[in-house]
């Protein structure tokens, strides 16, 4: 049996409060017929009671969590799953049920299937739907796939025709008309269903307004969208890898779902680096992670409208055993089921500058259009030399630090002159602290 | 010695560059021809490219940019000076922090006490912020560093948080302040040690000249006032007004001769000054030729078998009186011929060592309870607290004090401290009528924070005997001092006394408000433990 969870934990699943709020109401035995439970996999179920002549017939699965409900609600999971994971978590289910009832049975075998199915085939044929959706749904989809490939291929010509135009007549002409086309290219973009490429171009307003030295950061920008133009026609013959980061940069979808279904790598995972931002009125929560075991780095998003908080279910300077479902071809996870509650910070393995550098340029390799990356740097003292900043080694070598850092006081306050592990974020413009570790502690900066 | 740390590699600005310029000017107007310009590999690269200008442009480029990120080196620097120990800043000028910090000897603030400090310094509540830097320091527990940036950066916006921060930096905060200009400046002891070579006295600038001065009082009170005097003569007026007042601190009988010479300068502030420091020694010259004055001015006289004091101030003073400091017009009053006697008659007593009293009087107190003749009674009254303060009098301010003094009760209640101190406030606090609030504020001023507890009785004792007759927003500064002085143990008491009054009530909102600070406070304590 999954060890029991938290309550916050289960009303951390509702898709609003009102739901939360609901399920809660719903989460007494009085309630309920057949409740029961399985050890392994971890499934609950039962009959609830609404205002129908037939009660719900409700199962949640935990290792996914997946739920079913016999009621016609379209939130997920609906009030009768949260109140059933909520008398789980307070302790009111009975002890274990030797059989699921029947309503409960078929979709758990069901579900079963599909998780040893998954374990076997590996990750390349697991991307079919969780829920069930017949064969005619698949055509379907399959024709949907193929419609928008053609889309996005159309459009990506004529980006290219875009680029290679603005190229021609020179990027100076681009400080007064600049705006405006870009708009209009990335308009054109969001048309031939490539939000990821539209996103990219609606960034350069910012580099067109960075001052000295815009326009060769603006050829960078240019050179890095022809790259994705030019990958994209290969898409096919590239190794996975490299096509799924394409496939991510372009701005096709991968539904969480999809990644979720793919085998988990379970570890304790240390939260090392929190980083939130505002983009478009959403904000994005950046998580990183670094496994104790593996040495993986995991990087965890989350967004939200803007204004609205973001729950803590990573807290930096815990570890989290649990297991982390990675997107297909990068650093970016999904986190599945946690095993235990946050724990203290493990003895992790961090690398130096030498290491760091070499991490990187692996990870352009997987990925040419990676900016930056998880490090976590061991044994560096932050010093100003020469005017700038740099995280050096005992041995002299030095990494600069990004210089929108600012003067890094607080990471020089802890490190007090003497060489500190520094967790952050390498960038080909420098290395961005986020955090530092005092033995098991981390500080965030 | 040492390589700028750079990021590319050599020379690798002046290729990109020259990309980005055919870039920038277009391939149709100069077509970008041979890309032999770019390094080894990535020329190589890029010289197999095909297509028109423009592709070939964004490819070379598109190469460019992954060999520039993917190809970043370390940088380096040359072996680590900071290594040496005892480093001090401006040993090398291009490097910051200079030296490690030394290791800290008391245990830190814990993680409970850092979140919270933390959130303080997020813009909270500044008298919190006072507070807790306050319990830190009694408690021995330096700030943790993540928060010593905030913490200096206040202290150069806020003067009046220079001590309290100074109190908790420990030495991680020393070290780190000495890294920066504006924060040494606000954190006396971060600045390098100063340095007690007499050629600073002869050759330092104004500035550093007074910390020599007052560095070296500290240490050896009498070299001080033999440097001071030796080159006297030789300073200018304000030089002469501005070292004179170090000589405060460990005031003693080697000063007399220069205070002296001092009476006779030609700058009327320096005199003052003189005068001023002169009254607190009662061993002096100066304090003999007071006590002669004040015998002149009040005798006994025998009257029918009683001694009767009688008071005789002269209509004129001789030059004498003038030299030793006495003045005839007290500062910003109209003075009459009668006033001006009264304004001698004060000054004179206030300059008199009390113990000349004690031929008089057996105690202060009997001294207090004499009746004087209408008009002396009051100047002589000022004087003594004056001279008390001056003369840092204990039993003389408690005496004062509990004789319903009317003069200088700040300063004397500041000279007392424990039960002499909590005595005279709860003494004043019981006469106070509830339009005296202003006044009670100034007399809790003086108290040393937390408050002792029976101050604090009477306090909420007072403050509960007047709710009817005073609102809550005349008495906002009192509920304010209560609120981050009260000892955290009356806490509850405050909490009671709302919870006494109506749900409606004004004060009791009031005192809820004062009761939540102290359980915060409270917290503040707890996690500070």
């Amino acid at each position: 049996m999954a060890a029991q969870w938290e309550v916050e934990r289960v009303l951390a699943l509702a898709p609003d409060p009102a739901q939360a709020a609901a399920g809660r109401a719903l989460a007494t035995p009085a309630n309920w017929s057949d409740l029961g439970l399985r050890a392994s996999p971890a499934a609950l179920w039962g009959r609830c009671q609404g205002s129908g002549r037939t009660p719900y017939r409700t199962v949640v699965d935990l290792t996914g969590p997946a739920y079913t409900c016999s009621c016609p609600s379209r939130k997920f999971p609906c009030k009768h799953a949260l109140a059933l994971m909520l008398l789980w978590a307070s302790g009111q289910l009975p002890a274990q049920h030797p059989r699921p009832p029947e309503f409960a049975a078929d979709w758990l075998a069901q579900r079963d299937a599909k998780a040893s199915g998954a374990a076997v085939t590996g990750p390349a044929q697991s991307t079919r739907p969780v829920r069930g959706e017949g064969p005619a749904n698949l055509d379907a989809a399959a024709k949907r796939v193929a419609q928008r490939r053609e889309r996005v291929t159309a459009g990506l010509e004529e980006l290219d025709q875009w680029l290679c135009d603005q190229i021609r007549t020179g990027l100076s002409g681009f400080d007064r008309a600049g705006y405006a086309q870009i708009e209009a290219i990335a308009a054109r973009m969001v048309d031939a269903q490539a939000p990821g490429v539209a996103g990219r171009l609606r960034r350069l307003p910012a580099v067109l307004a960075s001052g000295e030295g815009r326009h060769g950061r603006l050829l960078e920008q240019f050179a890095l969208l022809r790259l994705l133009v030019r990958a994209h026609r290969r898409l096919a013959e590239l190794p996975p890898t490299l096509a799924a980061a394409v496939r991510t940069h372009v701005g096709y979808p991968t539904s969480r779902s999809e990644v979720l279904a793919l085998p988990p790598v379970r570890d304790t995972w240390a939260v090392l680096g929190l980083r939130d931002s505002i983009e478009d009125r959403l904000s994005t929560r950046r998580v990183w992670l670094r496994g104790a075991d593996t040495g993986r780095t995991a990087l965890v998003l989350s967004y939200l409208p803007a204004g609205q908080q973001f729950d803590d279910s990573l807290p930096p300077g815990t570890a989290v055993d649990s297991d982390l479902h990675f997107y297909p071809g990068g650093i970016r996870a999904l986190v599945g089921v946690r095993h235990a509650d946050p724990g203290l910070l493990p003895r992790l393995t961090a690398v130096d500058v030498g290491q760091a550098l070499a991490e990187y340029t692996e990870a352009l390799t997987a990925d040419p259009w990676t900016v930056s990356r998880p490090v976590l740097l061991g044994a560096v003292a932050p010093v100003r030399h020469r005017g700038r900043w740099v995280l050096r080694e005992d041995d002299g070598r030095t990494l600069p630090l990004a210089r929108s850092v600012g003067d890094p006081w607080r990471l020089v306050a802890v490190s007090g002159g003497e060489p500190v592990t520094v967790a952050g974020e390498w960038a080909a413009d420098g290395f961005t602290p986020l955090s530092v570790l005092r033995r098991q502690e981390l500080v965030a900066l | 010695v040492s390589e700028a740390p750079g990021l590319r590699r050599t020379a690798d600005a002046d290729w990109w560059d020259e990309l980005a310029v055919a870039a920038l000017l277009g391939t149709d107007r100069r077509p970008l021809g041979e890309v032999s310009f770019l390094p080894g590999e990535l020329g190589a690269a890029a010289g197999r490219l095909t297509g028109d200008p423009a592709s070939v442009l964004l490819d070379a480029a598109a190469l460019a940019v992954g060999y520039r990120r993917g190809g970043t080196m370390p940088g380096t620097t040359s072996p680590d000076p900071n290594a040496e120990p005892g480093a001090e800043p401006g040993a090398y000028p291009d490097l910051t922090p200079v030296g490690r910090a030394p290791a800290e000897e008391l245990p830190r603030a814990g993680r409970a006490a850092a979140a919270r400090l933390g959130e303080l310094l997020q813009g909270g509540d500044l008298e919190l912020l006072l507070y807790w830097c306050a319990t830190a320091a009694r408690l021995h527990r330096p700030a943790p560093p993540e928060c010593l940036p905030g913490l200096l950066d206040l202290a150069v916006k806020q003067p009046l948080l220079r001590p309290a921060v100074g109190a908790v930096l420990g030495e991680r905060g020393r070290w780190l302040a000495r890294q920066v200009p504006s924060w040494a400046k606000v954190v006396p002891d971060a600045q390098p040690r100063i340095d007690l070579d007499p050629q600073i006295w002869r050759l330092g600038t104004p500035t550093q000249r007074a910390g020599w001065l007052r560095a070296l009082r500290r240490s050896d009170p009498a070299a001080a006032v033999a440097a001071l005097a030796e080159t006297w003569t030789q300073e200018s007026g304000p030089h002469r007004a501005g070292f004179l007042p170090l000589l405060a601190d460990h005031l003693g009988p080697a000063d007399e001769a220069l205070l002296e010479t001092a009476l006779d300068d030609r700058r009327q502030d320096v005199r003052r000054i003189a005068a001023d420091l002169l009254a607190a020694l009662p061993s002096s010259a100066y304090a003999d030729r007071m006590r002669s004055r004040t015998k002149s001015f009040v005798h006994p006289e025998r009257v029918r078998l009683r001694t009767r004091l009688v008071v005789d101030v002269p209509d004129r003073l001789d030059p004498a009186a003038a030299r030793d400091g006495i003045t005839d017009v007290r500062p910003s009053t109209r003075m009459t011929a009668d006033s001006r006697r009264q304004w001698w008659l004060e000054q004179v007593v206030a300059g008199t060592p009390l113990g000349a009293w004690e031929q008089l009087f057996e105690t202060p107190q009997q001294a207090l309870a004499t009746h004087f003749d209408e008009p002396w009674q009051p100047a002589i009254q000022a004087g003594w607290a004056w001279a008390a303060v001056r003369q840092q009098n204990q039993d003389w301010a408690q005496a004062l004090l509990g004789a319903r003094a009317r003069h200088r009760v700040e300063e004397l209640l500041a000279l007392l401290d424990g039960e002499a101190l909590a005595a005279a406030v709860s003494g004043r606090i019981a006469r106070l009528g509830p339009t005296d609030v202003q006044l009670l504020t100034r007399y809790l001023d003086v108290c040393p924070v937390p408050w002792p507890p029976e101050v604090a009785a009477d306090v909420l004792a007072w403050l509960r005997s007047r709710i009817r007759e005073l609102h809550p927003r005349s008495a906002q500064p009192l509920l304010n001092q209560m609120s981050y002085r009260f000892p955290i143990e009356a806490g509850p008491a405050v909490g009671a006394a709302a919870d006494d009054l109506p749900l409606d009530d004004l004060w009791r909102i009031a005192l809820r408000t004062v009761a939540r600070l102290i359980s915060v406070r409270t917290r503040i304590h707890e996690e500070l433990q």
